[in-house]
């Protein structure tokens, strides 16, 4: 279990604080999803609580141990997937990965076997006689998972793990994400790509400007009126424009029409195309996490 | 594996400071040998000790027995000598011979000549032998002078001689060589030595066996060395008694605390003084490096964070890494002197008094250390590599270049004269700010502490064990304190 509480941090020549009082808790078995915006502070926020930044005030437990204060104790507690990885780049990783499990107390075969599990199950068993800096970005990804599984610990921070990812370590790390969940882990997920939030995460904290605007579960999600409509006419005319404008905001691409935070009733909507003459080839809602996300920082604006 | 064990494993055997430690390995084996071979043409002056006898052999021929050690009693092979002899005859003088030697691998150079004049009388020696130095550099040097006032003073079947060495293990305590040399060229029979402390100076008369120390049995040598247990300052008498002590066959002083067989100004110790003043420099490029590569660069690519994530406190990564790199520092300081007193041994034959070495070692790794923590200060003041990298250019072109000017410059710009005593205590004061200075300032306490000799007249500016020590924590502590102040504190 990870719990912020007032959490800030401020660098030196920054007029604004990075992290600005967020709050949140990211409970054991449970996927928090963490979306925002470039620059928004989701790294940042991430770094505090893998211990590698100083926060400026407010504080960070990981399973009831302060980060700053019981460091060794909180750190054997988080693992932390970030999202530009750097390790030695000198290092082989079987060597730097026995290192980092020395951190753990674990040792001599005990090591040999988790670190080639560990190699294993990331699929980077036949890349041990690489050198770190001759991988590629996403192997380097595939080695910090491996860094993350090669001791065990409770709480699991993926900072834009998603990205840069091929489609098959995409699914890799879902599966992974799932199992740590039904392991009962705390797992803090940070992605750009929403609809994986959406798909992943039992709830979602948004960051804007360093504040934590919302944090909502896909049950609420359902109920928001940021519903997004999409409709596909074979038979588009100047008229459509007029006749939707009044639902939503429009995006109009030919016979593909988005109507974004929708509003009114989708079936009156659809009968009244009809009856005007349209032939409505295609005509699908869905409340989605990337409306309510923009509809959410608009607000903050 | 333990992290704090990895850090220094992964230090120690990287492939840079393998590098590193075979090239300062082969520097300072290259400039031991260099400074060694030159030194065997130019052996200072005062060091050598000399046993000289002349013999009048069975076959009616006289020979000038010359046995040249270093100050601990080893042979110096290739001293050159010359000999000069004067005949005196009623009160006219005339040169009897000149003869130029050198001596063997044995440490020996002998010289056999024909007379049958050499009588007593009552007006002088008969013939004068004047033993000189005529090694280059050093050529007129008188080593010793032998007189031979009648046949009998020759006609001796044996004799004993004293000299006074060093201790190679305890520079400040005195020993003595006891040389026998026989017209037949045997080595001695078996005699018992005693050591008598004297009251006073030497007064030449056997004190006899009543009181005497008895240090052992020894024969059948030409030399040899004893390191008595005496006290510095007090006067000895060797006594050598034949086996059953009931003759005494010789009794020769001695005053212990031995100045000169001390490693002030001796050859091997301008030796490794000089190799450890180059190899100083190394180190302190080995410090940056290895600074830059463990530490600064991890910080500033950003890798230092995959180690800080782990269960290890800020303190405990900066502190682990520092410590490896310290080692680092003491194996490359201790391998380098460590093969510099080796190689003196074996090609000068002179043991370096391992406090001498373990204080070279000690003034090279903490002047390493202050570079090290100057560069974990400065891997938290620079945001990159290059900044890092030029701030470090710059600390060494300061320290090793421009200090000096510093050291000579700013003293006169604030009105001292050069020369004037305060001119002198502001340089001093100044050399001290820098720590490149460490391993001077450690020799120099360590000369003042065996002799009144050193370069800098250590104690007129204060320089002694405490401002030593306050020069080493300054240096090596003030870096390191804040660069964990700011390792703690800062990002």
């Amino acid at each position: 279990m990870i719990e912020l509480t007032g959490l800030t941090k401020k660098f030196p020549k920054s007029k604004f604080p990075a992290v600005d009082d967020a709050s949140l808790e990211i409970n054991d078995g449970e996927i928090m999803g963490f979306a925002g915006l470039n620059g928004a502070g989701k790294t940042t926020t991430m770094r505090v609580i893998a211990g590698v930044l100083l926060p400026s005030s407010g504080k960070v437990l990981a399973n009831g141990h302060d980060i700053v204060k019981d460091k060794i104790a909180a750190s054997r507690t988080i693992a932390w997937v970030p999202e530009s990885p750097n390790f030695e780049p000198d290092s082989k990783p079987a060597p730097l990965l026995r290192y980092y499990a020395g951190f753990f107390g674990v040792s001599g075969n005990e090591a040999r076997e988790r670190v080639d599990k560990a190699l294993e199950t990331v699929g980077l068993a036949q890349y041990t006689k690489k050198k770190l800096k001759n991988y590629s970005q996403g192997m380097k990804k595939r080695f910090s998972l491996a860094v993350s599984l090669v001791a065990e610990r409770q709480n699991y921070l993926f900072d834009e793990t998603l990205n840069g990812l091929d489609p098959e370590g995409l699914q890799f790390l879902r599966k992974l994400i799932l199992g740590l969940k039904k392991e009962g882990k705390a797992v803090f997920l940070s992605s750009h790509i929403l609809s994986e939030l959406e798909n992943l995460a039992d709830r979602v904290a948004i960051i804007h400007r360093g504040k934590i605007v919302s944090i909502t579960t896909p049950d609420q999600l359902a109920n928001t009126k940021s519903e997004t409509v999409k409709v596909v006419v074979a038979n588009p005319d100047d008229k459509l424009r007029s006749l939707l404008a009044e639902y939503g905001s429009l995006e109009i691409r030919g016979g593909s029409i988005t109507i974004r935070n929708f509003t009114g009733k989708t079936s009156a909507v659809n009968r009244m195309l009809l009856d005007k003459g349209y032939d409505v080839r295609n005509f699908s809602s869905e409340a989605s996490l990337e409306d309510y996300f923009f509809s959410q920082v608009g607000e903050a604006k | 594996m333990n992290p704090v064990l990895h850090e220094m494993r992964r230090a120690l055997t990287s492939k840079s400071v393998i590098i590193l430690l075979v090239v300062l390995i082969s520097l300072v084996g290259v400039l031991t040998y260099a400074f060694s071979a030159f030194g065997t043409q130019t052996t200072a002056s005062g060091l050598q000790v000399q046993d000289n006898a002349v013999l009048l052999n069975a076959t009616g021929n006289y020979t000038v027995v010359n046995y040249i050690t270093n100050a601990y009693g080893a042979p110096i092979q290739g001293y050159q000598i010359q000999l000069n002899a004067t005949e005196y005859s009623d009160n006219r003088s005339s040169n009897l011979f000149e003869a130029n030697l050198t001596t063997s691998a044995s440490g020996y150079a002998n010289y056999t000549f024909s007379h049958s004049k050499v009588n007593s009388s009552s007006t002088g020696p008969q013939v004068d032998i004047s033993i000189m130095s005529n090694n280059p550099g050093q050529q007129g040097i008188n080593l010793a002078s032998l007189a031979l006032y009648d046949q009998l003073n020759a006609k001796d079947p044996f004799q004993y001689t004293l000299s006074l060495i060093s201790d190679p293990g305890h520079p400040t305590s005195s020993g003595f060589l006891l040389s026998y040399r026989s017209i037949n060229s045997g080595s001695s029979p078996a005699v018992n030595l005693f050591l008598d402390k004297q009251p006073q100076s030497y007064s030449g008369i056997n004190p006899g066996l009543k009181n005497a120390t008895f240090l052992g049995t020894y024969s059948g040598f030409s030399n040899v060395a004893v390191y008595p247990s005496v006290n510095t300052s007090d006067f000895y008498q060797v006594l050598v008694y034949n086996h059953n002590n009931t003759t005494s066959l010789y009794n020769g002083s001695f005053v212990a605390t031995f100045n000169s067989g001390s490693p002030v100004g001796t050859y091997e110790s301008i030796v490794l003084v000089l190799v450890s003043t180059i190899t100083g420099y190394i180190l302190i490029l080995a410090a940056i490096f290895v600074g830059y590569f463990i530490y600064g660069k991890d910080r500033a690519l950003g890798v230092a964070d995959s180690v800080l994530a782990m269960p290890i406190s800020r303190k405990g990564l900066i502190l682990s890494r520092y410590v490896s790199g310290s080692l680092t520092m003491l194996v490359l300081s201790a391998a380098s002197m460590g093969l510099a007193a080796l190689l003196i041994h074996v090609l000068q034959g002179a043991s370096i008094p391992l406090q001498f070495v373990a204080i070279l070692i000690l003034g090279l790794t903490s002047t390493a250390m202050s570079f090290l923590g100057l560069m974990y200060l400065f891997s938290h003041l620079t945001k990159s590599t290059g900044a890092l990298i030029g701030v470090s250019i710059f600390l060494f072109l300061l320290f090793t270049i421009a200090w000096s000017m510093l050291a000579v410059f700013v003293p006169m710009i604030l009105g001292f004269t050069p020369g004037s005593a305060g001119y002198n205590q502001m340089y001093v004061v100044l050399i001290f700010m820098n720590p490149t200075s460490i391993t001077t300032v450690a020799t120099e306490v360590y000369y003042s502490s065996i002799s009144t000799t050193g370069i800098l007249s250590p104690s007129m500016y204060g320089i002694n064990v405490y401002s030593l020590s306050a020069m080493i924590l300054l240096w090596v502590l003030v870096p390191i304190v804040l660069a964990f102040y700011l390792a703690i504190k800062r990002d």
